[in-house]
């Protein structure tokens, strides 16, 4: 078997994959190590399973995030976290109207309709993703500023309250959530065709101009998507915290795009994979509870995350420049 | 697979060195500010952490990088995770905090507020209050009224003018409303010409001053009202060339003011003692878990906190109707002590 597999030159794409998975799930193992040896709380069962709750909307955002960025042509989506803000002050006016888990399903539409504008205006106008999501992640949290007079609207009914802080058998809803998204965005890029498109897109325009995909479309539906995720999102964050807040998705843009580059999505797009962005939301958000039960101050919290995704950084660029190629046949 | 192991068992090492081996048990006591890096809390920290010297408690601080509900909801959980005795927060949201003190509540912690309140609470046992907003009101008219007219105050006449920052900050709109009320009863010849709103930023604060200043030119007293109004209205004052003319007040703290002050633009302000806050914080986390029910006395008492005796304008009571620990009447600034504080 080895003697195989130095003759190969260059691993195959889907052996850089696995090996990344296995990376992310030793690394999960060695956090899971250290904070349960440093903190007594931490491998608590009802303390383990609860920290579950907070990787659902991260991770439901870093979703769409790896779908657009795998697509390639610069496809980035940094209106993530005000499609959230802008969907839940909608969900509470809704809310205001209808009741509210009729205004729940009313607000996905809305949220699909966000995103919309963004997949027009990233292909169909032309602009660059990172400009125009820009400017749409501006103008989104100035809507939800300006619609709420940056107040935050509570009121919700508290049977609403299930879905961001409901436990089925310890398990946070939110996270089956999470799973009930990333399961069937799983099958759809592994085995529909759609998928293939995708990947294929990420990897070659070109290419696949010539076998008859149109980019754009497939871009287009997945800044529809990444729009209904983070409309998904906002709901949990009104539910979990029973106000819709106009500034409730500020920053999580970016952590949308760190679990998806943490979980070995290429920024240029055609690899990558959404189990890796499953298992680094999980991986950041153990660190970030971890830490936190250490009492670790939340500024070296995120400088802890940040050196992380340096650190992640030169290794795709050492995998990629194929620096590691030898060591990853030597140990896969 | 070998130099994965050792390098999995060089982490765990390496992560075991940094952090040490864990503690024997004290009485821990949390407080989550709205958020960390600000003098203003660094002010409390630095108090909380006198009182855990004093009183032998475990003190935690820790907060939000930015004013963020959930972020003080994942601090809270995280808490409540560690089992810590006590813990107290500058509410920024009542709603998404109430499950969460329910919650410790349930878990056998003591759930408490400080700073800012969440009174719809029914888990949260009570309130550490800074100042009553009563007082902080009538410091600032009796302040401008004192000044206006030294010989008999409630005959003092003359203009004043606020400017506010965001419209919304319910804070801010409180003390104003409490303000006009207490000129409208008792101060005839005292008159509330304009209120504005600068937002956050002191350049519009400065517009908004200079713009008062030419709307009324005969205005006796100018209030900046938050913190983040006191530089521009300063510097509106100084460049108007009415330092010394007109009295300008408000609630800024001494590291904002102190320039202004030290210049003469800026009369006095009106805040209280954060460290002291923190201090008390701390003090009363430490007797409530220990079991002392300070919020089961029923009646309104004086209350002696070992260490604050020598801090001005302390004077810390239980008020059971509201279930408040006030920490005193507000703390008033002006040149002879803004020197003293650094917040």
């Amino acid at each position: 078997m080895l003697a195989l597999r130095s003759r190969t030159v260059m691993p195959s794409l889907g052996r850089i994959f696995e090996s990344r998975l296995l990376y992310l799930t030793m690394f999960i193992g060695v956090i899971i190590t250290i904070f349960s040896i440093k903190s007594p709380y931490f491998i608590v069962p009802a303390n383990f399973l609860y920290m579950f709750k907070y990787t659902g909307i991260i991770g439901i955002l870093g979703l769409g995030e790896t779908l657009i960025i795998l697509a390639g042509g610069g496809g980035i989506d940094l209106s993530v976290g005000s499609m959230l803000s802008l969907s839940g002050v909608l969900l509470y006016f809704l809310s205001t109207m209808v009741n509210v888990w009729l205004a729940v399903v009313l607000t996905v539409p809305l949220g699909l309709f966000l995103g919309a504008i963004n997949g027009v205006l990233c292909t169909f106008v032309g602009i660059p993703p990172f400009l125009a999501t820009l400017a749409t992640m501006f103008a989104y949290s100035g809507i939800s500023l300006g619609i709420t007079r940056g107040v935050a609207l509570s009121g919700f009914p508290k049977q609403f309250g299930v879905l961001g802080e409901g436990l089925i058998f310890g398990v946070p809803v939110q996270f089956l959530v999470l799973l009930f998204v990333f399961i069937p965005a799983g099958i759809m890029l592994r085995l529909t065709s759609f998928g293939k498109h995708i990947i294929a897109v990420g990897n070659s325009e070109h290419t696949a101009l010539l076998v008859g995909i149109s980019p754009k479309r497939v871009r287009f539906v997945l800044y529809v998507i990444s729009g209904g995720l983070a409309a998904l999102g906002g709901i949990l964050m009104d539910s979990w915290l029973l106000t819709a807040r106009p500034d409730a998705g500020l920053g999580y843009e970016l952590r949308a795009i760190a679990v998806a580059i943490l979980g070995g999505t290429h920024i240029h797009g055609g690899s990558g994979t959404l189990t890796g962005t499953l298992l680094a939301t999980i991986a950041i958000t153990m660190i970030q509870m971890g830490l936190q039960l250490v009492n670790v101050n939340a500024v070296w919290q995120l400088g802890i995350i940040g050196l992380l995704l340096v650190f992640v950084a030169v290794l795709n660029q050492v995998i990629g420049g194929g620096g590691l190629r030898k060591l990853i046949i030597r140990w896969g | 697979m070998k130099r994965v192991l050792w390098s999995i068992v060089l982490a765990v090492l390496v992560g075991w060195a940094i952090w040490g081996v864990a503690a024997e048990r004290t009485i821990s006591v949390a407080f989550i500010p709205q958020l960390i890096g600000i003098p203003y809390f660094n002010a409390m920290e630095a108090g909380g952490k006198a009182a855990a010297e004093r009183f032998g408690v475990n003190f935690i601080y820790q907060g939000p990088i930015d004013v963020s509900a959930p972020e003080q909801l994942r601090i809270f959980d995280a808490l409540i995770a560690q089992g810590v005795d006590a813990i107290a927060i500058a509410v920024l949201d009542e709603t998404s905090i109430c499950p969460a003190m329910e919650r410790a509540a349930a878990a056998g912690l003591i759930p408490f507020t400080s700073d800012s309140d969440a009174p719809n609470c029914p888990a949260r046992r009570l309130f550490v209050c800074q100042a009553l907003n009563e007082d902080l009101a009538r410091a600032i008219i009796d302040g401008i009224a004192i000044r206006l007219s030294p010989g008999d105050p409630y005959k003092a006449v003359g203009k004043i003018a606020f400017v506010s920052g965001y419209p919304t900050a319910v804070n801010l709109n409180t003390w104003m409303d409490l303000m006009e009320e207490y000129v409208n009863a008792k101060f005839p010849g005292l008159k509330i010409v304009a209120r504005r709103y600068a937002g956050g930023t002191a350049a519009e604060a400065y517009r908004q001053a200079m713009d008062l200043f030419t709307a009324y030119p005969d205005l006796a007293a100018i209030v900046g009202v938050p913190s983040t109004s006191i530089p521009g209205v300063g510097q509106a004052v100084e460049d108007a060339g009415l330092t010394g003319k007109i009295i300008y007040t408000g609630y800024g703290s001494p590291l904002t003011a102190r320039d202004y002050i030290h210049s003469g633009a800026m009369t006095f302000s009106v805040l209280w003692d954060p460290w002291a806050l923190g201090y008390l914080t701390v003090w009363v986390g430490w007797l409530l878990a220990q079991g002392v029910a300070l919020d089961q006395i029923p009646v309104e008492i004086e209350l002696r906190v070992p260490g604050l005796e020598d801090r001005p304008e302390v004077a810390v009571r239980w008020i059971p109707e509201k279930k408040i620990v006030l920490l005193g009447p507000p703390l008033i600034i002006t040149k002879e002590n803004v020197d003293k504080y650094d917040f």
